[in-house]
């Protein structure tokens, strides 16, 4: 496969659009655009990941995080759960530290909750929920809550059996040669792990996006379960970034505040792009049972925080 | 895959990262803000990936090489990344062989939909009432439209004025006017929104759908919605048409 791609590579690349016309249709257009988009979008948050992760292997000694983590995973939940909101950045980022800091000793649970804590709850994704609701404290207020209260949850339900899935497939850190040596390799082995991951996912949603139309969603509509269910499914199919997603959340008056809440609070922790990227860093039997318990207990979150303030 | 080729994945990746950034191309894709960070990523991908390259052609010089390039035993110090990493090629590829392009009016069909901007406050009045623009139309974007005409003190503002919009055009099948279209985008062109205006054409030929156009129009306040959205657009006159190069930054930002 290596000489294949390092030989074919330049020739794709000489070839300059000589297939462009092949290519002359709307639909696969759209899905160059939206897959390309996908992944150019998530590229620096997961730059950022890779380095603070790499950063963690070369630089921290192996022994001192697991020894300043909480002993006991329930008193490590909530601190994860904070420490996530100082991390600027989406939730690309905080699937390979994450993974860094599980194979550093930290508790699973803690790790986890940190991983869905980073994107739903920092200060970037806060300011612009308010912007998008033009400072409706009551939605920004919600989402903080229900976003906290998803991680702090799962995290919990986690600690009760402190198993990841398969570890096995956390690469380990490179750990010989230089600091930069050791810095640059286990960044670099991060990120094409997770990168190659981040392109199947891009892959997935660019193909459902152009496939299916984005009406048959919005035709539900309304406050019930139909309307609940449609955003819930709906924020795991886009896998809109989270900076971004109160723009949207906000362009879809004709769902209630509530389902619209739940649709905020599930696509920073699940969706296609994040499982594809989950399953990349933790494996895949660990992909399928924390997406869908994580998607469970984000829905159920949402729907309390909504009946109490929204 | 081979610490070679990690590092040579890693740059690849890097360098069409940069090549996005550094071109127009990024406007295609990424809201403007999210260009520098896409510099500095690119940048530290190129620079990560020669170091790495950089040790292991040292490391094989001295023949102290890594154990999965020279084929030791693989669980000593196993650090290589699953075939999947190989993936991270595709963009570069489907950039070239496919090419780059906005979003066309195949997007705005697929995604027409009862969405709204409507509560967006804008003042076009100081906008309008401020300048005499040289004697030319005022332009103004299609979500400054929406969002004038949704806006009950706004909406006079635009009665019986000629503006100047720059859209894509999308056909409905409706013989006498088209859809003036452009996408918003709150972070990647994987969010967009169409935002339309019905424009009425009044005779003239209908353009050819997914070409960009300056429209001067007129908007018909009456009948256009109080609360305009996909399946209810803003409608308006046309006074005139002219095809234009799609613009180097095609969308519009909330």
């Amino acid at each position: 496969l290596s000489r294949v791609v390092w030989i074919y590579l330049p020739v794709v690349l000489l070839s300059h659009r000589a297939f462009a016309d092949l290519f002359d249709s709307g639909a696969v257009r759209n899905w160059a655009t939206i897959f390309l988009s996908v992944t150019l979008q998530a590229l620096p948050f997961l730059v950022l990941g890779v380095l603070v992760s790499a950063a963690l292997s070369a630089l921290v000694p192996p022994t001192w995080l697991a020894r300043i983590s909480p002993t006991r995973p329930l008193a490590a939940v909530p601190v994860a759960g904070l420490a996530g909101a100082l991390l600027p950045g989406c939730e690309c980022s905080s699937v390979p530290v994450a993974g860094r800091l599980v194979e550093r000793g930290v508790p699973p649970s803690a790790a986890l909750t940190f991983l869905l804590a980073a994107p739903a709850i920092n200060p970037v994704v806060i300011v612009s929920t308010a912007v998008a609701f033009r400072g409706d404290a009551s939605m920004v207020g919600a989402r903080f809550l229900a976003s906290l209260l998803t991680a702090v949850t799962v995290g919990a339900l986690w600690s009760r059996r402190q198993d990841i899935g398969d570890l096995r497939s956390l690469v380990p850190a490179h750990e010989h040669g230089t600091k930069l040596d050791a810095f640059t390799t286990t960044a670099s082995t991060d990120f094409v792990q997770a990168g190659g991951f981040l392109v199947l996912g891009a892959t997935i949603v660019a193909t459902l996006q152009t496939v299916v139309p984005s009406n048959v969603l919005d035709a539900v509509g309304g406050s019930g379960i139909a309307a609940v269910a449609a955003m819930a499914v709906l924020a795991v199919v886009l896998s809109i970034c989270s900076e971004a997603d109160a723009f949207v959340a906000v362009s879809l008056p004709q769902f209630s505040l509530t389902a619209r809440l739940v649709f905020l609070v599930v696509g920073p922790v699940v969706d296609i792009k994040l499982i594809a990227l989950q399953a990349g860093t933790f494996g895949r039997p660990f992909a399928s049972r924390f997406a869908p318990l994580t998607f469970v207990v984000a829905v159920a979150s949402a729907l309390l925080v909504g009946s109490v303030l929204l | 895959v081979s610490r070679l080729d990690l590092g040579g994945i890693t740059v690849v990746s890097g360098a069409f990262a940069l090549w996005v950034a550094l071109t127009d191309a990024v406007l295609l894709y990424l809201k403007p803000s999210m260009r520098p960070y896409l510099v500095v990523a690119g940048t530290v991908l190129v620079l990560t990936g020669i170091s790495v390259i950089g040790h292991e052609l040292i490391a094989r010089r001295r023949g102290t090489a890594d154990a999965s390039v020279d084929g030791q035993p693989a669980d000593e110090h196993r650090h290589e990344p699953s075939t999947v990493g190989w993936l991270l090629v595709v963009p570069l590829v489907v950039a070239v062989i496919v090419g780059t392009d906005p979003l066309g009016a195949f997007a705005a069909t697929r995604q027409v939909a009862n969405r709204t901007y409507a509560a967006d406050s804008i003042d076009l009045g100081a906008y309008l009432e401020a300048s005499s623009f040289g004697g030319q139309t005022p332009a103004l974007r299609v979500l400054d439209v929406v969002r004038g005409v949704s806006q009950a003190d706004q909406r006079p503002l635009l009665d019986g004025r000629t503006i100047r919009l720059i859209g894509l055009v999308v056909r409905d099948g409706e013989a006498d006017s088209f859809l003036l279209t452009r996408f918003v985008i709150g972070c990647c062109a994987g969010d967009a929104q169409p935002v339309q205006v019905r424009v009425r054409t009044n005779g003239t030929d209908l353009p050819e759908e997914d070409t960009w156009v300056q429209a001067d129009v007129i908007v018909d306040v009456e009948a256009s919605p109080t609360v305009p959205n996909g399946l209810d657009p803003v409608i308006a006159d046309l006074v005139s048409l002219e095809p234009v190069d799609a613009p180097s930054e095609p969308y519009e930002y909330p």
